[in-house]
């Protein structure tokens, strides 16, 4: 999870949060996270809100039925109707989608946890590996695992701002680095 | 060590040995990448100045920080960074490899050595930020740092500790000045650095030849970040060479460091401003251009506890204006000026100093008695005769006072003409401002000066070392001494003429 570039989707993000933040919950979040992914995945949608030959109408249409199919937070129909009537700003939705959600993340001490392995993880494993990073980050965290066989053999435990990693390929990466870049 | 020679293997087997470490690494994740330049998101704790490291195996140093992202800008142009790239903190601020085993070594702007002879074994590193040294630890400049060039030395004298800006157009031998300097270090337990930012290797490689063939190289440390490198290499040149002269510094030993030149560090700078987006000011320099020279021409100085490091930062610029914004910077800066004139050095007068423009504020109180004295009045009589010369080119018909002012002057001129590679003592300085002096010279023919003043100093060393040795164990001409000089150089004044006849 990492904030967006653009300051003027991060003023909106904090405006948003600092209003709503009480009636917020994570899911309604991860439902934002999903919709902003979506958005800059399907970029035609966001020329369309844009574009200035759709009449005003048919983009409220449009906004009403992405927050009705993601199944967003009632308020951010309002918040979305009041960025249309702001011309451009509109265009920053995936932008401030994003930025809601990683403010929301920050101020309630939430990190986005990836869990790599060569093989498989139970969830007993994941669980300790939870736990472990909790402990170490001093956040709560939300946790996906992945196989990701490039490691060779180990595991990796990723955040946007912490790393811990007990693998071959990092091993491998060390020696590599040791020899053959710092010669 | 030769990668044949690892046993990979077993190595791979000995970090598999090392048990995981219990606390997590900080890290970052780049979001964008630029020309030497990439935006990290994360990184936290990080701090102004350290140094990080990516997955890819690149290297870079932080060097702006907002509230989410950190600007970091990377070491080596050949290791490629990508998007998404993990980032990890290292804790460590830069730092370069100092000691003895640098002496003689050509190196780049990280300490590691470029001109194939090897690792160079040292113990201990320094950082490359230093603060400078204190009021308390510095004593005022009171020892001559010798540059072997007449016109200097006897007209803007350089002190131990002192910084001396050079300055002119390209082409005017601003380099050589300090080449010489360098080499009239030999055998004067004098530790020189020169650093070489942003020039041609193969100018680099020909000054590296020179110094070797003059056995210069013994002395000498050569920090070079070359006009291919990154930006980053190019502006840290000037900070890790200073970090190895404060090194000899506070071993008590003197230090000569030659930054060649700073209007390319200045130049680095501004382009890496420019990729931070940092507010373009004048010349579209960043407001803190002038803190970037002085902190780093502050850190020269003369101990008190011994040591000293005495900087001749060199600048470029065009069409002989030092109203630019780097000179004016660096002449507030520095403790004076040697301007190099492209009118001088076309008219054949080299070094092509321009005696008006330059000046020195404190090597004066470094200049030896001998040289002092003898060079009392020279200034003001090459003013004197630079103001009758443009007079004289309307074709006015002038008295015989202006008309001898006039002859004095080119004489001067004549006399502080110098071939490069070719370095007075002090004694011989004060020999030949003895002769234009004392009016011996009046008689030579123009074109005999340079011959007549070399050979009268062989002369005095040769047959009347007395006089010689006393000069140099005094360090001055006492007027007992110039009485005793009088006759020898009406002696040797009759002998050139014999000679010349001969010939």
């Amino acid at each position: 999870m990492v904030v967006s570039q653009s300051l003027s989707s991060k003023k909106y993000a904090t405006a948003f949060v600092n209003v709503y933040q009480d009636s917020l919950t994570l899911e309604d979040v991860q439902v934002m996270m999903k919709a902003s992914v979506f958005l800059q995945r399907h970029q035609s949608i966001m020329l369309l809100i844009c574009s200035a030959g759709l009449k005003k109408q048919d983009k409220f249409k449009i906004i009403a039925m992405l927050c009705k199919h993601f199944n967003m937070h009632e308020s951010l129909e309002k918040f979305l109707e009041l960025l249309l009537k702001k011309k451009n700003d509109i265009c920053l939705l995936p932008e401030i989608l994003q930025d809601i959600c990683y403010l929301y993340k920050k101020r309630n001490n939430i990190l986005d946890l990836q869990i790599k392995s060569a093989e498989p993880l139970d969830q007993e494993s994941v669980e300790v590996f939870k736990k472990f990073f909790a402990q170490q980050s001093q956040k709560d965290i939300i946790a996906t695992t992945q196989t990701d066989t490039s490691l060779i053999a180990g595991v990796r435990l990723q955040s946007t701002t912490f790393l811990w990693e007990y693998s071959v390929a990092s091993r491998l990466r060390a020696l590599r680095q040791k020899f053959f870049i710092e010669g | 060590m030769n990668s044949k020679d690892i046993d990979l293997v077993s190595l791979l087997e000995k970090e598999l040995e090392n048990k995981p470490h219990k606390k997590l690494d900080e890290i970052g994740v780049v979001v964008q990448v630029g020309d030497g330049i990439c935006k990290v998101y994360g990184l936290i704790h990080a701090i102004y100045g350290e140094i990080v490291h990516f997955e890819g195996g690149n290297k870079g140093i932080i060097l702006n920080m907002s509230e989410d992202f950190v600007s970091i800008f990377l070491l080596s142009k050949s290791i490629s960074v990508a998007e998404q790239e993990v980032v990890k903190r290292t804790g460590k601020a830069m730092q370069v490899p100092v000691g003895d085993a640098m002496i003689g070594r050509v190196v780049n702007a990280l300490g590691d050595p470029i001109d194939g002879l090897g690792e160079i074994q040292t113990t201990e590193h320094r950082l490359v930020e230093q603060e400078c040294p204190t009021i308390v630890e510095r004593t005022p400049i009171s020892k001559p740092m010798q540059t072997g060039i007449l016109a200097i030395d006897a007209l803007v004298p350089i002190g131990r500790g002192q910084r001396e800006l050079i300055v002119g157009n390209r082409n005017t031998g601003k380099t050589a000045l300090a080449i010489d300097t360098i080499l009239n270090q030999k055998d004067k337990d004098v530790v020189c650095v020169y650093v070489s930012v942003g020039q041609r290797q193969g100018n680099l490689a020909r000054l590296v030849r020179k110094l070797e063939e003059h056995g210069a190289l013994e002395y000498t440390v050569v920090l070079s970040a070359d006009s291919s490198e990154a930006v980053l290499n190019q502006y840290l040149a000037p900070y890790s060479a200073t970090a190895i002269a404060e090194y000899f510094m506070h071993q008590g030993k003197d230090v000569l460091i030659v930054y060649d030149d700073l209007t390319n560090h200045a130049i680095a700078y501004r382009e890496m401003s420019l990729l931070m987006r940092r507010a373009p000011g004048r010349e579209a320099y960043p407001g803190d251009v002038f803190y970037l020279h002085s902190r780093l021409l502050e850190r020269a100085a003369c101990l008190k506890q011994g040591g000293s490091i005495t900087a001749l930062p060199i600048i470029q610029i065009q069409e002989d204006d030092i109203t630019a914004y780097i000179p004016t910077n660096l002449i507030s800066i520095t403790d004076g000026q040697i301007f190099v004139d492209t009118q001088l050095f076309n008219q054949g007068i080299r070094p092509a100093i321009n005696v008006e423009l330059s000046v020195s504020r404190v090597g004066g109180a470094a200049q030896t008695n001998a040289v002092k004295r003898m060079s009392k009045a020279l200034r003001l009589e090459l003013a004197q005769y630079h103001d009758l010369l443009s007079f004289a080119q309307f074709g006015t018909e002038l008295d015989e006072v202006s008309q001898k002012q006039l002859n004095r002057g080119a004489i001067a001129v004549e006399i502080l003409k110098q071939a490069q590679y070719l370095h007075y003592s002090f004694i011989d300085e004060a020999l030949i401002l003895f002769l234009l002096r004392f009016n011996y010279l009046d008689e030579v023919d123009r074109k005999d000066t340079s011959s007549f003043i070399q050979k009268f100093t062989s002369y005095v060393q040769s047959v009347y070392a007395d006089i010689y040795n006393a000069i140099e164990k005094e360090q001055d001409i006492s007027e007992d001494t110039v009485q005793k000089l009088k006759p020898v150089a009406q002696e040797f004044v009759v002998l050139f003429e014999k000679e010349q006849k001969k010939s």
